[in-house]
């Protein structure tokens, strides 16, 4: 049985699932750029990568607030800070990949 | 209270969006927010991939311009980021002021930029193939 009965169609559920899966995403990708930084022995561009992870580690843990936002049938509610957390992280992970792009093409 | 007056509400953020209009549907807030959250995952996605390129490029010992691609892929993903919050914040105003919905022209735009994309990659490739073959 649901716990929000005012939302037909199960909208609050899947859209935590949207969150979760996204802010997850961004943490693998964040993973996947320092192993590369560290393969390529770029230790600026890992500890960077590293430090952009941990932010994200700490969005994915936001996204949390977000579940129990949705659960809140009474009170407004909006996504944008998390939605700029995410953005960030992207943005982030975006730069690393820049870098070690612009470092391989340059060797 | 005792009065019987309700509790404040919170202000919610951003005022340009909330600012305005009436409350909608939740479930068309919903949707509009996993929209917005598929569109981040595309551009993910980008990024993800723009990375991979840049691996297979450096540890296989591709030409250097393949990293470039991957790079470009990345760039695209930080944009197409950007472009997810904005467009949420354009369909929620759109939603809440009762007015017809943007167009989606992210998707055009990410369209034409894989065209653009495979089309650079596949030139590269073809050009990388002919030099090889010469040498």
């Amino acid at each position: 049985m649901s716990t929000f009965p005012d939302r037909a169609g199960l909208q609050p559920e899947r859209t935590a699932l949207a969150w979760q899966r996204t802010a997850l995403t961004s943490l693998v990708i964040q993973v996947g750029g320092v192993v590369l930084a560290l393969r390529l022995g770029q230790s600026v561009v890992a500890i960077l990568g590293a430090i952009i992870a941990g932010v994200t580690s700490v969005t994915v843990a936001g996204v949390r607030q977000r579940f129990v936002e949705l659960r809140d049938d009474e009170r407004g509610y909006s996504p944008h800070r998390h939605m700029v957390d995410v953005a960030v992280a992207t943005g982030g992970a975006a730069l690393v990949g820049g870098i070690l792009a612009v470092t391989v093409a340059s060797r | 209270m005792a009065d019987g007056s309700e509790e404040q509400p919170e202000v919610r953020k951003p005022e340009s969006v909330y600012g305005v209009g009436d409350e909608p549907d939740p479930r068309f807030s919903l949707a509009n927010e996993r929209t917005a959250l598929a569109w981040m995952r595309t551009a993910l996605a980008l990024v993800a991939g723009g990375v991979a390129i840049v691996s297979v490029s450096a540890l296989q010992g591709l030409p250097h311009w393949s990293a470039l691609v991957g790079g470009a892929a990345c760039l695209g993903g930080a944009l197409l980021a950007v472009r997810a919050v904005t467009s949420w914040a354009r369909v929620e105003r759109a939603l809440r002021l009762r007015e017809p919905l943007p167009s989606p022209r992210a998707l055009a735009s990410l369209a034409g930029g894989v065209v653009v994309f495979a089309a650079v990659a596949v030139l590269l490739a073809v050009l990388e193939l002919l030099s090889g073959g010469s040498s």
